[in-house]
């Protein structure tokens, strides 16, 4: 489905959310709960943090259905719920904050998996290593596919300021990562 | 190169110049190595990150989302998945339950009289006040709210798929079957005490709802997805 018509379908279903139909709300979480927990997951590094964002994500989106503007694409919206909440809860857990452990996927074979676990973890290391802020470009780009104008939407920045600071972001995780020896091959 | 053609490269990997910008800045390339290694680092960076498997989702967090988002207002839809296979397939899985159910009495309150333009008709005859000859029960889902029970049955007979509801309440309460996505009923029951209720299905139909209406308002529902698999 492209963007358009996601569009025009979440607008419907925000409508029909509004007048009380809760099928119209459980699309709108079975469309976007696994974007949202990757994207919390991409935040915080950690899967349970990550669930809890998500879940509080679609309690306040809901609550807050009234003020959601349908100028604007809900996937922005919802988005930036989602990255305040990350953020916040970063907040509260400062000074504890740890890393999941890699769940162990064989799928690919033992040492396949355990290299794909090791990158992972590496790459997730380093997204921590960033201020919020880098980390919050890198991962609207990256893992969640959003063109600039919708990082600037959910962002709430100029679009020329998500330029800069997508730029920025890149370079030093391109620096954590090399010191890390870390590279795709 | 300065700040702004660092961007402009950086928005050549990303796909985000127009086809006319992106041509001129590609011919420059040949041109300027140092933009031209800019491109290289910006494209082994984005591999990198998407060479990364991930993260898997809880396969809960849906159902954990929706019970904390309607359970203050109590009308979160459960869903449960009946299978209509063919009954051979399906008898090892209800060994728990009365095989004797086979053949047994189907008694119809109300429907046929209520929709008889639904009804498929040659099941409607079979069905009010009568027996299902042949009929076995394919499939089943229990729907339970306060003082409502309700057994969900799917019948296979000759004549097709059929939904059996047997409920069981202590106030009155109206159980209201109707198409996902539709506000208006196929059928209903009302139930004080024990009812039956069985309603032919149409062979294209992939899921139904069931409403527990209470004084005028839908205070619980199930869903129920007809599994072809």
């Amino acid at each position: 489905m492209g963007k358009e018509m996601e569009r025009a379908r979440d607008g419907q279903l925000v409508q029909r959310g509004l007048q009380g139909d809760r099928q119209a709300l459980e699309a709108l979480v079975n469309h976007y709960h696994g974007a949202i927990f990757k994207l919390a997951y991409r935040m915080l590094g950690n899967r349970e943090d990550a669930a809890d964002v998500t879940q509080t994500t679609f309690l306040k989106a809901f609550e807050n259905l009234g003020s959601y503007n349908p100028e604007f694409k809900f996937f922005s919206w919802i988005y930036r719920i989602a990255i305040n909440e990350a953020l916040n809860t970063r907040r509260r857990a400062s000074g504890t904050e740890h890393l999941d452990q890699p769940v162990p996927d064989q799928r690919d074979g033992p040492e396949l998996a355990s290299r794909h676990d090791e990158l992972k973890t590496q790459i997730q290391v380093a997204l921590m290593l960033l201020t919020d802020e880098h980390r919050a470009v890198i991962t609207l780009r990256h893992y969640s596919e959003c063109s600039y104008s919708e990082m600037a939407a959910i962002l709430k920045l100029e679009e020329k300021t998500v330029r800069s600071r997508l730029f920025e972001a890149r370079r030093k995780l391109q620096a954590v990562l090399q010191s890390a020896g870390v590279t795709a091959s | 190169m300065n700040e702004q053609d660092s961007l402009d490269i950086q928005a050549l990997v990303d796909g985000e110049l127009d086809a006319r910008s992106a041509e001129r800045l590609r011919q420059r390339l040949d041109s300027e190595p140092e933009s031209a290694a800019l491109v290289r680092e910006l494209t082994a960076l984005d591999e990198l990150l998407a060479s990364a498997p991930e993260p898997s989702v809880p396969p809960d967090l849906e159902r954990r989302i929706l019970q904390r988002a309607h359970l203050p207002v109590d009308r979160r839809a459960d869903t449960a998945i009946i299978s209509r296979l063919p009954v051979r397939n399906r008898r090892p899985q209800w060994q728990g339950f009365a095989m004797a159910a086979s053949l047994f009495v189907a008694v119809v309150i109300g429907v046929g009289a209520l929709f008889p333009d639904e009804m498929n008709p040659g099941l409607a005859d079979q069905m009010t006040g009568t027996l299902l000859p042949q009929a076995e029960r394919v499939g089943s889902a229990q729907l339970s709210w306060e003082d409502v029970e309700a057994n969900l049955d799917l019948l296979q007979t000759d004549a097709g798929i059929s939904l059996q509801i047997r409920a069981d309440a202590e106030q009155p309460v109206l159980l209201r079957i109707r198409a996902p996505g539709e506000s208006i009923a196929l059928t209903e029951l009302s139930v004080t005490g024990e009812q039956r209720l069985v309603y032919p299905l149409a062979s294209s139909m992939e899921a139904i709802e069931v409403d527990v209406v209470r004084e005028g308002r839908v205070v619980h529902s199930r869903s129920l997805e007809l599994s072809g698999d």
